[in-house]
């Protein structure tokens, strides 16, 4: 034992040792570069070419990607850390500019800006913030083979909406498994990407020129999504992926997607034959064929110090040799340099071509600050029309009202009297409390005077801990609560108090009286089952059966493995062709439409399923070592006395097992109520809000739409419903026992 | 009698939950093991070319001819007209003269080790060794089989399947550098004379099962780092927890100090506390430390976790005070006492409370994520996500990825229960 702990001390001092901290590089300047889109091999090789052509600068490079960098770039903005170059979302610069965190890029961009295209996503107030990099719109995709089966001609694709809807029809008259248009649904951004562009393209407009009301509720908006519902009944209603992979598989006549297409395609699929066309119009003399402006661009963060070598790296990257090593590997983006046209790649690929014709009648959403959660609005717009057959008027003024709101959103100022009521109420409580347990500890009295010797051991024997849990957890849980009691945006930085406003804004909020609600439903819902599967199977291994490691082992996996992978499996498994589906076939029983995790009941249920799943073989191992601390002359007494395996298991087991059984069930409501990376891999909150939970809330909250301070306040709010919670059971668990 | 039916009902139901609870994870050993595909519609070959679309018709782009000197190779589809329904061929009319190339080629770009078998129609009006099945990789070299090596009796006026084990190319040549196989093109090449063939419906058939998938994922990313630094920090973590948390629990649980109370009830409230509140002040904390990007960040905070103190201290309470009188009037010291009777009867606690902590701190992704900016000090949870969200639903390479994050946590657990149901043992024997 002792020999094994000085291994250890061995091992802890080596690892340590290892990664001293790096020379900083003596000379030159070093860049810092986050990209989320392309790649690492790829941008490595780019960047060491760079390299090579600028000998006095050095890149170091991270690749992220779009589903987990954004909270790692706010985060380093926040603690004044952040990369030189970062590579954005045409979505994020205008909350990034807005906040004044990105270099103002307008001087030095000047002498190229006719060069390139996609400028209005990088500008916000007037000012140039960014360099466009790689655009990525949408176009219009469409099957030839499905359109001569339908008697439609495979080299026109319908350029008017009275086309595509046509076209839709007679396509999905084709058979029950082919659709005539996909629908996007149950993510955050696709679905408003993909049906503003109808409304731009008819005139339409979500917010007016001077961002204080949405016009949302315009004739023009109204027509685009009464178009856009008529579509309903010929469309395939799915996630993009999906969308994407049953036109590929040649299951969908059209699709409006994005050129990652032509990766996806030929390697899955390379014989199917389509082709693209513009997106279509509002009728052949009215509107614009207009879509969806996304794509990468690169911003230099204000704090950076090497302004000029910054510039370099981004206009070496945005330079059309670049860029079209990255097209030529990738074939998912479109240069934004218009040079790019004349390219010999692009000289022999028409449809990628048409790209750069789409390009120019691509609109970028509203570059407005608050962007992030009016978007929110939009999706939640979308899918109140298409999963719940709402009246596109009433949805609309609906979101309208909700967008304006955001709009208007006043700065709350906290008011004074109220924070020094509560927070001396609770210092009072604090003291109170505190009077309380010194004279009971004196009524008692015996152990007013306590051992000297004891407090010195304990002292060193709790020391390592105090240190730990008062650095990495006490002062970051008041660092965590000063911030609930103030609005601190996290990339600007400032912080203003406000008191207990956060709290209240919380509380009257209906998204988090939902949130709190499904939260509840989760808990509930599982823990009863996962504490009688556990027990059940706890039980049943502990009888005389052969091969309890096996079944011990066996039950314990899914415990083990990763969230992440967890919910990857469950995603195919629920989805439109996955087992779960093929399973209901089989047995002749009603599939589910929309599919699982897209339906608005099922997909809690569905998602707590694979909870109870990932999470019984855990508190099973806790009962099984609860079980065998069971004296065996229990059970042999009332063997002896006649009681039958129930009488047993409700007299001997449970009782003896009950100290086990609360720990678990505390550790399961706590596990239950902080749900998140399940929401998070799975459905991200949707579809319409159905598994949205407190912390999903908070994730929202504090790292979508950077109000740090509202996420503390849910996240102390949180607190406070699991510490009732956990008494409470406590509680209950007393009074069973003293009965 | 009743005992058997007992156990047999309770060995048919615990089969049945066995089953159900494996099956997921199965589906994901199977995946991974699979050429491509996702998890149940599994794509047995691959359409290089079938010739029905002019400008789309093989897997990574146009087909072309290349003739060099006095050669000539031209390729016509039959029949010429585009109709979708058709089934065309192309016929490829070639001479081939002197020195100078002359062949036909199609990018596909695949690695070769997933492959059984490379499949075309074919007829033609020539025999004996005309032309060369070729495959090129990136930087030119080439494996190639000559007409009499996979068809006996050469090309003849009926069309027929002709089937080449991939096998019989020299592999080896291709892209030696790389762990895998890597065919960027598939080419016909013509010897000398000149001639017609008629091809079609060119396809790669997939093997079987194969374990590239798990070669890919660690060799063609830093796989292999993330798994030392996963076992790093997950080893230094449980060690410390084992260590420090019943210190701890063994303090709370027989000692007496001052704010004792509150304290505890401060562990137990911490356990609540979602880490998702502490994200930014933790940051910025690490950042004011200069622990970003270290192992110090990933290890420190977690070294005494709230949950194992309060673990250790139930079961160290619930442990008889007998032995620790009788050691304490045979004369041990505070440590000897602690080393040498508490560590040891808390040897199932300490089990459980070990593995919880290994898989815990081997599966947490949160802090990993946002404290490390490098490659070099990534853990695999983290290097999973981002091959996820790199890789779409690329479901053989993200189930292989996944395999190899979950395994070392289930060989840990299959090592460690048998000290489990030891220690339970020794621990009720004792009591």
């Amino acid at each position: 034992m002792r020999k094994a702990f000085f291994l250890f001390c061995l091992l802890c001092s080596v690892f340590f040792a290892g990664p001293a901290p790096r020379a900083a590089a003596a000379e030159g300047t070093v860049l810092e570069f986050w990209e989320l889109a392309v790649g690492e091999e790829l941008m490595r090789s780019l960047l060491d070419r760079f390299e090579r052509q600028n000998p006095g600068i050095q890149v170091r490079f991270q690749q992220l990607s779009y589903d987990f960098g954004l909270e790692k770039i706010i985060t380093a903005i926040a603690a004044g850390n952040p990369p030189d170059v970062i590579q954005l979302g045409t979505d994020q610069v205008p909350q990034f500019s807005s906040t004044g965190v990105l270099q103002d890029l307008t001087d030095d961009l000047a002498p190229i800006r006719d060069r390139y295209l996609m400028w209005d996503t990088v500008t916000y107030q007037g000012r140039i913030y960014g360099m466009p990099w790689l655009a990525g719109t949408r176009i219009l995709f469409y099957n030839r083979d499905l359109f001569v089966r339908a008697g439609l001609h495979p080299d026109r694709p319908p350029a008017t909406w009275e086309e595509l809807k046509k076209a839709a029809e007679k396509i999905d008259r084709l058979g029950p498994d082919i659709k005539g248009f996909g629908i996007h649904v149950g993510e955050p951004y696709s679905p408003w990407q993909e049906f503003l562009p109808f409304a731009w393209g008819n005139g339409a407009e979500v917010l007016d020129s001077t961002w204080e009301r949405s016009r949302l509720t315009e004739p023009a908006m109204v027509e685009a999504l009464t178009f856009y519902r008529s579509l309903k009944p010929f469309s395939l209603i799915e996630r993009q992926s999906q969308v994407n992979q049953n036109f590929t598989e040649g299951k969908l006549g059209m699709q409006i997607s994005g050129a990652w297409n032509f990766r996806g395609i030929p390697r899955a699929n390379p014989t199917l034959n389509y082709g693209v066309g513009l997106c279509p119009k509002p009728s052949a003399s009215h509107g614009t064929p207009a879509a969806f402006a996304g794509g990468e661009v690169l911003v230099v963060s204000r704090l950076s110090k090497h302004r000029e070598a910054a510039l370099k790296l981004i206009r070496f990257l945005a330079d059309q040799e670049q860029t079209m090593t990255i097209v030529e590997a990738q074939r998912n983006v479109t240069p934004t340099v218009e040079s790019a046209v004349q390219n010999p790649y692009y000289q022999s690929r028409p449809k990628e071509r048409l790209f750069f014709e789409q390009v120019r009648w691509a609109v970028p959403p509203p570059a407005h600050p608050e962007w992030g959660k009016i978007q929110e609005r939009l999706t939640r717009m979308v899918e109140e029309v298409i999963f719940n057959d709402m009246e596109p008027a009433a949805a609309l003024a609906q979101a309208a009202g909700r967008v304006d709101e955001i709009l208007q959103a006043r700065e709350h100022h906290g008011r004074f009297s109220d924070t020094i009521f509560f927070t001396g109420l609770g210092a009072a409580c604090a003291v109170g409390w505190g009077i309380w347990a010194f004279l009971k500890r004196r009524r008692n009295g015996k152990r007013v005077k306590l051992p000297r010797r004891d407090v010195a051991t304990a002292s060193v024997f709790i020391s390592p801990f105090v240190i730990t849990f008062l650095v990495f957890q006490m002062i970051p849980l008041l660092h965590s609560l000063f911030l609930s009691f103030s609005r601190y945006n996290l990339l600007s930085s400032e912080i203003s108090f406000v008191g207990f406003s956060n709290f209240w804004e919380v509380l009257s909020d209906v998204d988090f009286r939902n949130a709190l609600w499904h939260t509840l439903i989760f808990a509930l819902g599982t823990i009863p089952f996962t504490m009688v599967l556990a027990l059940f199977a706890a039980v049943l291994i502990n009888t005389k059966v052969p091969f309890k490691q096996l079944y011990q082992a066996g039950m314990f996996l899914p415990v083990a493995t990763s969230v992440i992978v967890i919910a990857t499996i469950f995603t195919y498994l629920y989805a439109p062709g996955g087992v779960t589906n093929r399973m209901l076939e089989f047995f002749h029983l009603p599939v589910p439409e929309p599919s699982w995790l897209l339906n608005k009941q099922l997909a809690l249920p569905a998602i707590m399923v694979m909870s109870v799943w990932a999470s019984f073989g855990y508190y099973m191992v806790l009962f099984l070592a609860g079980l065998q601390t069971i004296p065996i002359e229990l059970y042999e007494a009332a063997s002896i006395d006649g009681a039958n395996e129930w009488q047993k298991f409700r007299y001997i087991t449970l009782p003896q097992l009950k100290p086990i059984l609360l720990l678990a069930v505390v550790i399961n409501t706590i596990r239950t109520l902080q749900v998140f990376p399940e929401i998070f891999t799975m459905t991200q909150g949707g579809p319409l809000g159905a598994t949205t939970t407190v912390v999903w809330y908070l994730y929202e909250a504090g790292f979508k739409h950077f109000e740090m301070g509202r996420a503390a306040a849910v996240g102390y709010l949180l607190f406070l419903i699991t510490m009732i919670l956990s008494w409470l059971q406590t509680k209950l668990f007393k009074v069973e026992e003293g009965s | 009698m009743r005992e058997r039916v007992v156990v047999t009902t309770a060995v048919s139901v615990l089969t049945v939950m066995l089953v159900l609870t494996l099956t997921p994870l199965l589906l994901m050993f199977y995946t991974s093991l699979k050429p491509t595909g996702t998890l149940f519609q599994r794509a047995t070959e691959i359409t290089v070319a079938d010739f029905e679309i002019g400008e789309l018709n093989s897997i990574g782009g146009p087909i072309e001819t290349e003739a060099g000197g006095t050669s000539s190779v031209r390729m016509a589809f039959q029949p010429a007209e585009p109709v979708p329904q058709q089934n065309r061929v192309v016929a490829v009319q070639y001479h081939k003269a002197g020195g100078g190339a002359a062949q036909w080629q199609t990018r596909i770009s695949q690695d070769m080790r997933k492959f059984s078998f490379l499949e075309f129609r074919a007829r033609g009006e020539v025999g004996g060794e005309t032309f060369t099945v070729d495959l090129v990789d990136l930087k030119g070299r080439r494996t190639s089989l000559g007409l009499r090596e996979f068809s006996r009796g050469g090309l003849t006026t009926q069309w027929e399947t002709i089937r080449i084990p991939i096998e019989a190319f020299h592999l080896q040549v291709l892209s030696p550098d790389l762990p895998e196989r890597q065919a960027e093109e598939l080419a016909i090449s013509f010897k000398e004379g000149s001639g017609t063939i008629y091809l079609d419906d060119i396809r790669l058939r997939f093997k079987n099962w194969t374990v590239t998938n798990y070669g890919d994922v660690l060799f063609s990313g830093p796989f292999g780092r993330y798994a030392v630094n996963s076992t790093v920090i997950s080893l230094i973590v449980t060690f410390g927890n084992l260590l420090f948390a019943t210190m701890v629990g063994y303090a709370f649980a027989r000692k007496d100090f001052p704010f004792k109370q509150v304290m505890f009830f401060m562990i137990v409230g911490s356990i609540a506390i979602p880490p998702q509140v502490l994200m930014v002040p933790v940051f910025i904390l690490m950042k004011h430390l200069g622990w970003l990007n270290t192992y110090w960040a990933l290890i420190v905070p977690n070294m005494v976790l709230p949950f194992n103190v309060f673990l250790m201290r139930q079961y160290i309470s619930k442990l008889p005070l007998a032995v620790e009188e009788a050691a304490r009037i045979d004369g041990a010291n505070e440590w000897q006492i602690f080393w040498r009777v508490i560590m040891p009867l808390s040897q199932p606690a300490l089990a459980v409370a070990g593995i919880n902590t290994f898989m815990g701190s081997w599966n947490t992704f949160l802090y990993p994520f946002l404290l490390t900016n490098s490659v070099e000090m990534r853990t695999l949870p983290v290097g999973l996500a981002m091959y996820k969200s790199l890789h779409g639903v690329d479901w053989v390479h993200l189930m292989a990825g996944s395999a190899i994050t979950a395994l070392p946590v289930i060989v840990v657990f299959l090592c460690f229960q048998r000290h489990i149901i030891e220690g339970l043992t020794r621990g009720s024997t004792v009591g």
